[in-house]
């Protein structure tokens, strides 16, 4: 038997129909133009605010590639931890002194926002199970705090923006 | 270990070993120069330095050059400077260690008292040499 034969056969074109029910025709129209001509003439058009990176956020990622070839490079964790927090103070309070970056030697990142004898310092350690932590210091009164984005926006606000 | 003789040498060193230790703008020295690794028994510095750009005396690399603290300030802290043990493997007559900080702080205690001795130690110090020009 011819094999294109023995395949059809094996297609039962009407599975599911009722005995008697019309079978709707096809009809396929030979398209003008390929598909691809299609996609690639159509227009798009969107409306997209340019947005500018945060300088504090550039400083970061310049830190990094500083870091980048040293025994300890920054990590995922702290890297990916501080740009959050960067991002959410700018976001927040958009007229906070720029913050000083450093790195500690071990892949994380301390943060620092000074003013006179006021200090607010992050400090975001290189691995996952290590806490991030608060240091605040106001002359020779210092405290250590539970890290959180609004914890630190609070710091900012009482002892570096404070009057 | 023996304490090291401050009468002999009222200056020490520390090595910048990042360029972010250093803020050029503000003139600042970042505290973090001044915190331990997991890994340190000491904070290390040089008792004497005569480094060029072609000779590193402390031997790292990279080292954006030396930082520069009284050695009595450094004490005044409660912190002690001590030589290097002459039996030691590593043992280098112009090495010396500030010790007396706590090593891996766990408590909010140990953490303040690292922080408070960062900023102090970082209050204290200089630059001293700019191997490279980076900071002016």
């Amino acid at each position: 038997m011819n094999p294109n034969l023995q395949q059809l056969q094996s297609v039962n074109s009407l599975s599911g129909l009722l005995f008697g029910e019309l079978v709707l025709e096809r009809s396929y129209k030979t398209l003008t133009q390929p598909v691809a001509n299609l996609q690639t003439k159509q227009v798009v058009t969107a409306n997209v605010a340019r947005i500018t990176e945060p300088a504090i956020i550039t400083d970061l990622r310049s830190l990094r590639e500083e870091e980048r070839n040293t025994a300890d490079p920054i990590t995922i964790r702290a890297f990916s931890d501080a740009v959050a927090l960067l991002e959410f103070v700018h976001l927040v309070l958009n007229d906070a002194p720029r913050a000083l970056l450093a790195a500690d030697s071990e892949g994380g990142i301390r943060i620092e926002w000074l003013r006179d004898n006021r200090t607010i310092r992050v400090v975001i350690p290189a691995a996952e199970e290590q806490p991030a932590y608060i240091y605040q210091r106001l002359g020779r009164e210092s405290d250590i705090k539970q890290f959180s984005k609004s914890s630190v926006v609070q710091a900012l606000r009482s002892v570096i923006l404070a009057p | 270990m023996a304490e090291m003789d401050a009468a002999q040498f009222p200056r020490i060193y520390r090595a910048i070993t990042r360029k972010s230790w250093y803020d050029a703008n503000s003139r600042k020295v970042s505290h973090a120069a001044f915190v331990l690794r997991s890994r340190d028994t000491g904070l290390s510095v040089l008792k004497a330095v005569g480094c060029s750009r072609d000779n590193c005396l402390a031997s790292l690399d990279p080292c954006f050059g030396e930082f520069v603290l009284d050695t009595n300030r450094v004490t005044d802290l409660g912190l002690t400077v001590v030589d290097d043990e002459l039996d030691s493997a590593d043992f280098s007559e112009n090495h010396a260690e500030i010790t007396n900080i706590p090593i891996n702080p766990v408590t909010n205690e140990e953490k303040k008292r690292v922080e408070d001795l960062a900023s102090d130690l970082a209050e204290i110090s200089s630059l001293h040499y700019d191997r490279y020009d980076k900071f002016a």
